[in-house]
């Protein structure tokens, strides 16, 4: 349901059914209104009648007509009202016994009456008539009738709203769940490329709307990427192999020449120019596993990794090389983050690891040289935070140390060539994961891999 | 050694003859993978080197065809693919180690060395070298009457020397083997961790058995026996 509420159509839906159900309500509300006033007028106009017809006999046969013609209605069964009484109010004729006391008696506009009574009436409109001194008819309508048909008529005007409600949140959320299948569909797909699968393609729906037309655009985008990724794909393999062929060559002719250059001198030479071709080749190496890792063309296994393991191994390899150059270490891991999964490649996420390492070791050096590995859980994040107690980076500078070839040393004479984090950043991402870098307090370069945790 | 090497690119593969055989090794060559596998399976060889891109047939499709037929000759795959990928494609078609072009000549000589070993039984599990013993079972090291207490880490790459006793390893074969990672590192991980298994091997010794050969790699062996390495 609240996945629901999340979708537009849905949503709007739901406003413009609370906007047509208030309309409707005040609709009903004033032809309810209309409705009693029409039957009241009704009532009114057969009361003059009768009145008229009352005053004609008295006009004609005096007070015994009257009395005859009253008694007469009185007899009818109906929603007539009538008492027939003399100058002091006594009874004379009429179905009603005596007049109401003042309390049950409410002065309304125009010489209106109205009044409670006893049974078998309930409550009536009525008018007084005086024939002379001595001799006066209440003549009026019973309402009950009235009142129970418009009770009747706004009970069924509240369930037909109660109805519009019901199916138009059935109807909305219908719609919402079908719109809701559909932008799963197109979200599934890119999905699936985000994490580097470019043949995937979003299924084309039956229906031919504006949805239909989007899948449609979104699909023209896919090929066009993906054409793209294979063409840049083939580039890269093409430039790595016809590379790697003459440097090849040129590594074995050296090899040789320093088999016999022992004997010239040139040897310290030869061993240089390895040396050279092995750097430039490693260069080269990193620049196209950064520029496959960020194309998403290389590609990556999905195994289910525990991450606990994964670290330990690594700080296995490094624990040894750290002691060695004098650092102290800790390795702190959260209880809640033993168990945790992920969904990977080992290969890469190790690598990842081991870069940041490598910067610490060479870039992190504090007084004293010190080193915190930790791994934590918050939510369905797993972290794996590495500090040094080095003297960090400027907190403008923080933003640029992630891309390529971003060197804080200025002379660059310190190794490495600059990759080393944009490749772990280009591995978080493809991860679905960030690399997060931040100062250390006091002092110190912290770096996080955060990636999400699978059950 | 008795070697089969299938390349298309005539220059580097008469470079890496030539070396071959100042190392005294026998060595065949075809020009790509149809000749290659006509050859691998008329004659005998120790080990067969391979490149993956050729024209007629591809390296991957020779060596899978060449272990159709049964042939277990041992295979390095000599290539300039060099992503994840290509390297599981390798071992997947029946390579037995994958290296990646360019490469130095020390480090191809270390595999071919260790690949035509391979035949020798792996299931050994009491492994020796002069005073050394190595119960593999028991996960006991002893040295002359000395006990030497190894973390599991160090077991295992010393059990890995023991089993390649007298052969150069290299610093990546070493990275692969006994930590399973097949990147190169820029810093001396793996001379920090035979630096401290020497320490616990040799330090009390006077004969010293874990020698670093520059340029080479490392080689567990008595030191009279180094000459011939």
């Amino acid at each position: 349901m609240r996945r629901l509420l999340r979708v537009s159509s849905f949503r709007a839906v739901l406003v413009y059914l609370g906007l047509f159900l208030a309309s409707t309500g005040i609709v009903l509300l004033f032809l309810h209104g209309q409705i009693n006033r029409a039957l009241t007028s009704n009532n009114d106009k057969a009361l003059w009648r009768d009145a008229a017809m009352m005053n004609q006999s008295y006009a004609l046969g005096g007070l015994s007509e009257v009395e005859k013609l009253v008694a007469q209605q009185s007899q009818l069964s109906g929603v007539g009202v009538y008492l027939l009484a003399d100058g002091l109010g006594r009874y004379i004729a009429g179905n009603v016994p005596a007049f109401p006391a003042p309390a049950d008696t409410q002065m309304q506009e125009d010489g209106w009456l109205h009044l409670r009574l006893q049974a078998p009436f309930a409550e009536a409109r009525a008018r007084l008539v005086r024939f002379d001194d001595n001799l006066v008819l209440l003549i009026g309508r019973d309402l009950s009738a009235q009142q129970a048909t418009m009770a009747d008529l706004a009970r069924s005007f509240f369930i037909a709203l109660l109805l519009l409600a019901v199916f138009g949140v059935i109807g909305g959320g219908l719609m919402g769940r079908q719109a809701l299948a559909r932008v799963e569909n197109i979200n599934h797909s890119l999905r699936a490329i985000i994490s580097g699968d470019f043949s995937a393609r979003i299924a084309p729906s039956s229906s031919q709307d504006e949805l239909a037309d989007l899948e449609a655009q979104i699909n023209q985008m896919l090929a066009r990427i993906e054409s793209l990724m294979l063409a840049m794909r083939e580039v890269t393999d093409n430039l790595a192999h016809d590379l790697r062929s003459p440097l090849t060559r040129l590594r074995a002719r050296l090899e040789k020449l320093s088999l016999s250059a022992q004997k010239t001198g040139q040897a310290d030479d030869i061993e240089q120019g390895l040396a050279d071709i092995d750097q430039l080749l490693s260069l080269f190496t990193a620049v196209l596993n950064l520029s496959r890792m960020e194309a998403g063309t290389g590609n990556m296994q999905q195994q289910k990794i525990a991450v606990k393991p994964l670290v330990d191994e690594v700080m296995e390899l490094y624990q040894a090389v750290f002691e060695d150059a004098g650092w102290t270490l800790d390795h702190v891991v959260d209880k809640a983050a033993t168990t945790a999964h992920i969904i990977g490649d080992r290969h890469l996420l190790a690598q990842a690891l081991i870069n940041l390492l490598e910067n610490a070791l060479v870039h992190g050096v504090g007084s004293p040289p010190h080193l915190t590995l930790s791994l934590t859980r918050r939510d369905q994040q797993i972290i794996i935070a590495v500090t040094d107690t080095g003297s960090g980076v400027d907190d403008h500078q923080l933003a640029h140390i992630r891309q390529r070839f971003v060197r804080l040393d200025e002379s660059r004479s310190r190794p490495g060539n600059g990759l080393g984090l944009s490749l772990v950043d280009a591995i978080c991402r493809r991860h679905g994961g960030q690399l997060h870098l931040s100062n250390h307090r006091p002092s110190g370069l912290r770096c996080e891999i955060c990636l999400m945790v699978r059950e | 050694m008795r070697l089969l090497l299938v390349e298309d690119d005539p220059t580097a593969a008469d470079l890496l003859i030539d070396r071959l055989r100042c190392d005294g090794d026998i060595v065949a060559y075809a020009e790509n993978g149809e000749a290659g596998l006509a050859q691998a399976t008329q004659d005998a060889f120790d080990v067969l080197i391979v490149d993956r891109l050729m024209p007629k047939l591809d390296g991957l499709t020779m060596v899978r065809q060449l272990r159709e037929q049964g042939a277990d000759t041992p295979v390095l795959f000599l290539t300039a693919l060099d992503s994840v990928d290509d390297r599981v494609a390798g071992f997947a078609a029946g390579g037995d180690d994958y290296l990646v072009k360019p490469f130095a000549y020390e480090e191809l000589r270390a595999r071919l060395e260790a690949l035509m070993r391979r035949k020798q039984p792996a299931q050994d599990t009491m492994l020796t070298l002069a005073d050394l013993t190595m119960d593999v079972i028991a996960r006991r090291v002893t040295r002359g009457a000395h006990e030497i207490t190894l973390q599991a880490r160090e077991f295992s790459l010393l059990e890995y020397l023991l089993r390649h006793k007298g052969q150069v390893v290299t610093r990546s074969m070493l990275l692969e083997n006994v930590w399973h990672y097949n990147f190169d590192t820029q810093t001396n991980v793996i001379d920090v961790h035979i630096s401290r298994l020497r320490n616990k091997l040799d330090k009390e010794f006077s004969a010293p058995l874990l020698h670093t050969l520059r340029g080479r790699g490392f080689v567990l062996q008595s030191a009279d026996k180094l000459g011939d390495l």
